[in-house]
């Protein structure tokens, strides 16, 4: 706010607070009518031009937000991707081992290809996020790297039928589940971590419009109510046009940035959570089915799969419920998650009464189909999901850039008017 | 008065409603799952003086000439094995040489189960080709040698055990052994043409030595550290081989059994060096089986006498190239335990 000087009929220079509106009050009941004109025109004006930078500031801030939201959202969903990818490679690297010699060649190219994409996939997502973020995904590569070449060597010695190989197998699964895994698991909780403080920006972001645009109104509104009841002309064609005009951008463009951060509230809430639990779904879902394998594979030497097996497997069907129970999204894959679970417990109860080569057939055909089964629906409801929150997000703040133009020009526009309105009666005393 | 006084206010609430009902993306899912409390570990008992002094490695006499398979006495041990239709044996899967699947065949085969098809043959009258008919596999680790005997083929356990299992005094108290089947010793494993040929040349060199945790292995080498051996344990003896191919060790310290199924998968390594400990391997049977471990014992010395053994030693130890030759004597056999 201008503070005015020496006009001021006698008083001294005024301060800030208290001082200054004793001077304000003293001003307008004392002094001139021009000198108070001028008092109320200047601050009006320049609340107004505030309410147009400020405001398209809070605006753009919202915008910004929320385009950080849809990036950390994209990278959630993408680190994700990887880290499903990965443990599905481990899985086909497992169950083939268990084949033997002849493994199957559709395994082995997937199993080729998930590494592949996961890899690339890594790559595409550290050039995205943050510093940090980027140097611990460096690190997984790296781990990767590790994890193939014990896996060839877990091939090459079960070729000849070695026992080494199977050493070799666990040895490339603790690399996975005990290093990769956890380290993208810390950056899928960064991410998350980044979109929720991004979308409380921009819930906040959104104060801006609020704190200059009402102020500003009333300020107006008392500006004509003087000048009323001072010049008995009821209206001020200016000064009405500037206050409703501006209660009418101000009730729009509240409610339109209002549905922006809502409809980014919907996507998180609704499609990204579903998601992302499917994601993590899916990743315990294949650690689950790597864990029957070497429970198979490790003769004898199971029990520590088994347990892992049911710790993999209740992380599965707690993320299933979740997405069921909360969302009321992909119910579906709640039964389908638990025809495989019978079907492990089915290959369990065959190796524990001694009869193992049935556990592995029973383990690569009935328990692989539905698996099988599981793993192609959750893919689709991944992507389904991913998709939609992608889309939803990036749609959220669409109308923000140019809202925000619109808000900055009307904050000219009011000063205009409001100079206009006063000028008006100012001219009167020239 | 009124513009300023509501302005304050006015933004704190706005703005605390902007705040509050903010949407959140929840933390990962954690699934739980119930843990069953913890087993009591029962004390194992050890072996008083009186026991220790009878040598581990006796066990008892035979009782007569065996008899003929698919006649054996009534009432006995071997009549109910028969009457069944199966041996049941509880082996290693994984312990190349001795008890190891073939991966073209899918059989499990070594010398282990050598011994055992040998018991079975005297058992049961089958062609040896058709062994397999009558004996049941069950692949078991090494902490359930013990239990699955004292449990009993009713109980999901099994009629005998081989299993590169150790004769001593205090698994008699648990179990019954056989008479020694089999002579083996701690040694080293190291790369060939290293140049190291025993435990003290490793020390001087300050060689990485991996052994499996928690086994007698393990206290063994311990005593070499203050020589300059750095030891590694590693939960299972495989993950020392791993290591070894990985550059992480430079030797491994186990049954020379063992580490002859490591020289067998791994060419350029050798088992070098003089045993720093004996391990007399028995077959394990029920405590309560004393008929069957003098049927066993019968069948070992047969087995010994008319050259199986020393077939079974040459297929597996030698022409694999785990070890030299020559075929050594099989260990003889020590009787004179009293049963009861």
């Amino acid at each position: 706010m201008v503070a005015v000087q020496g006009r001021v009929g006698g008083t001294a220079v005024p301060r800030a607070g208290r001082p200054f509106a004793r001077a304000w009050r003293s001003a307008l009941s004392g002094g001139t009518t021009p000198g108070r004109l001028r008092l109320l025109m200047i601050p009006t004006a320049v609340l107004a031009v505030a309410f147009g930078v400020l405001g398209a500031y809070g605006i753009g801030s919202r915008a910004a937000a929320l385009r950080d939201v849809r990036d950390a959202s994209d990278q959630l969903i993408a680190v994700h991707d990887v880290q499903v990818r990965l443990v599905h490679a481990d899985a086909l690297a497992s169950e083939n081992y268990l084949r033997g010699g002849p493994e199957d060649a559709i395994a082995r190219s997937t199993y080729l290809q998930e590494i592949d994409r996961a890899s690339t996939q890594l790559v595409a997502v550290a050039n995205k996020v943050p510093e940090r973020e980027s140097l611990q995904l460096a690190d997984v590569g790296a781990l990767v790297a590790d994890y193939s070449g014990l896996v060839e060597q877990a091939r090459a010695n079960n070729r000849q039928g070695f026992p080494v190989g199977a050493a070799y197998l666990r040895v490339a699964n603790d690399v996975m589940a005990q290093q990769a895994v956890p380290a993208l698991r810390t950056i899928e909780q960064a991410l998350r971590h980044r979109v929720n403080d991004e979308l409380s920006d921009a819930h906040r972001a959104g104060a801006w419009i609020h704190l200059t645009g009402w102020p500003l109104l009333v300020v107006i509104a008392a500006g004509g109510a003087f000048v009323a009841f001072r010049f008995r002309r009821l209206i001020n064609v200016p000064l009405a046009i500037a206050a409703a005009g501006g209660l009418v951008l101000l009730v729009a463009v509240a409610s339109m940035q209002g549905a922006a951060v809502s409809d980014a509230d919907a996507a998180v809430a609704g499609p990204l959570r579903a998601a992302d639990l499917i994601a993590q779904a899916r990743a315990a879902a294949f650690d689950a089915r790597t864990d029957e394998a070497l429970t198979l594979v490790n003769r004898g030497n199971g029990a520590v799969y088994e347990a892992k097996w049911e710790q993999a497997s209740a992380t599965a069907a707690a993320a299933l419920a979740a997405s069921c129970d909360e969302l009321g999204t992909e119910c579906p894959l709640v039964a389908s998650f638990d025809g495989y679970a019978a079907g492990y417990a089915e290959v369990r109860a065959l190796d524990s009464s001694g009869e193992w080569d049935s556990a592995v057939a029973e383990s690569l055909g009935v328990s692989a189909e539905r698996f099988t089964a599981f793993s192609d629906q959750s893919a689709a409801a991944a992507a389904d999901n991913g998709a939609a929150a992608s889309a939803q997000l990036a749609a959220a703040g669409d109308a923000l850039p140019a809202l925000r133009v619109v808000v900055f020009v009307a904050g000219l526009v009011i000063a205009a008017l409001v100079l206009v309105g006063f000028g008006q009666r100012l001219r009167e005393y020239r | 008065m009124s513009r300023r006084s509501i302005g304050g206010p006015l933004a704190l609430v706005l703005v605390l409603a902007a705040c509050a009902g903010d949407v959140q993306l929840p933390d990962a899912v954690q699934g739980v799952v119930p843990t069953d409390p913890p087993a009591t570990t029962v004390q194992q008992p050890e072996c008083n003086t009186t026991q220790l002094a009878l040598d581990a490695t006796r066990s008892y006499e035979p009782s007569g000439p065996l008899p003929a398979p698919g006649a054996m006495p009534a009432g006995s041990t071997m009549g109910r094995i028969l009457e069944r239709g199966r041996l049941v044996v509880g082996v290693s899967a994984d312990t190349l040489l001795f008890g190891a699947r073939n991966p073209d065949s899918g059989a499990i085969e070594g010398f282990d189960i050598d011994m055992l098809k040998q018991v079975a043959l005297a058992i049961f009258d089958v062609e040896p080709d058709a062994v397999d008919s009558v004996m049941e596999y069950r692949v078991i680790n090494y902490s359930e040698r013990l239990p699955k005997l004292e449990a009993g083929v009713d109980n999901g356990g099994v009629d005998i055990v081989a299993h590169t299992m150790t004769i001593n005094c205090r698994r008699w108290l648990r179990i019954a052994f056989s008479s020694e089947y089999f002579s083996a010793g701690q040694k080293v494993l190291v790369r060939r043409g290293s140049g190291v040929g025993s435990v003290d040349e490793l020390a001087a060199a300050g060689a990485r030595v991996c052994v499996p945790d928690g086994s007698t292995n393990l206290d063994n080498i311990k005593a070499y550290e203050g020589a300059g051996v750095i030891v590694t344990a590693k939960p299972d003896i495989s993950d020392c081989l791993v290591a070894m191919q990985q550059g992480e060790a430079d030797a491994i310290t186990g049954d020379d059994t063992v580490l002859a199924g490591f020289a067998a998968q791994d060419p350029t390594t050798e088992v070098v060096g003089e045993r720093f400990s004996d391990e007399p391997y028995g077959l394990g049977m029920s405590a309560g089986a004393v008929d069957f471990v003098r049927f066993v014992n019968a069948v070992l010395e047969e087995v010994r006498r008319d050259g199986r053994w020393s077939a079974s030693y040459q297929r597996w130890l030698i022409d694999s190239g785990a070890l030299n030759g020559p075929v050594p004597a099989a260990p003889p056999p020590l009787y004179g335990r009293e049963a009861g």
